[in-house]
């Protein structure tokens, strides 16, 4: 008799995992998701210093000094815009970064002013 | 034998009421099931964000702007998968936005922007791969 009450007891609770389990048993899968976020940084936040080379009634290079050494290997974009055209250049970065001159691809006339942009990009 | 029929009549009696007043209630639910399963990235390996500066005299120029940029460090986990990448301030605004499906070879995905955006303005990017 008490044999029988254990097997009826061990049959009930086994019944009632089993209801548990298969309540639990939910088929989910899930597809890939990564994502990430990173600063932009720059090689410098410091005034660097820039002139215009004339020649010839025209702005022929720009030379940009006080360059640091953390933008050493970046590549510098010039381009002056004098309101009618726009022509620009490029050059490396010296390693030891100073100053560097890049000569203006079509040198725009000058103006009573004109516009220089530059960018540094990388390394 | 008598106790033992006696103890299954009172058993019987007892579980007659607890069905009865079970049945007083009219209750029914919605079914409810759940899973936890783990988000995990296609790829653990580090990428790279490289920029293609040119110089735009129309807005949001006059000035250098980003229409390019180019991703290395692609893994082939992370093959044919919906990207989206956005270019934002250091405040966390926007700039631009760009969405594709990643290479299906290679170690790199050129993003192109269109509109370009102001150079200068990004400070972050942001990308997520899915799926």
């Amino acid at each position: 008799m008490i044999s029988l009450r254990r097997i009826a007891a061990v049959i009930l609770v086994t019944a009632m995992g089993a209801v548990v389990g298969s309540a639990a048993s939910l088929s989910f899968a899930s597809g890939s998701l990564g994502a990430a976020t990173t600063a932009t940084p720059r090689c410098t936040t410091a005034g660097l210093t820039v002139f215009q080379n004339l020649a010839a009634g025209t702005v022929a290079s720009v030379t940009v000094g006080a360059i640091p050494a953390a933008c050493g290997g970046a590549t510098l974009q010039v381009t002056v815009n004098n309101g009618i055209a726009n022509s620009g250049g490029s050059a490396v970065v010296p390693g030891g970064g100073g100053a560097v001159t890049v000569n203006i691809a079509v040198p725009p006339a000058v103006t009573a002013a004109e516009q220089t942009d530059l960018v540094l990009v990388g390394p | 034998m008598k106790r033992i029929v006696g103890a299954v009549l009172a058993g019987l009696m007892t579980f007659g009421l607890v069905f009865g007043m079970a049945a007083s209630l009219n209750l029914t639910s919605d079914s409810l099931g759940s899973a936890t399963t783990v988000v995990a990235a296609c790829q653990a390996g580090a990428m790279n964000a490289t920029y293609t500066s040119t110089y735009t005299a129309a807005a949001p120029g006059p000035g250098y702007t980003v229409g390019t940029v180019t991703i290395t460090g692609l893994a082939a986990t992370c093959y044919s998968k919906p990207y989206k990448v956005t270019l934002a301030t250091a405040a966390g605004a926007s700039l631009g936005e760009a969405t594709g499906t990643t290479p299906a070879a290679g170690t790199t995905i050129v993003v192109t922007f269109a509109p370009v955006v102001s150079a200068a303005a990004v400070t972050a990017i942001s990308v997520v791969i899915s799926g």
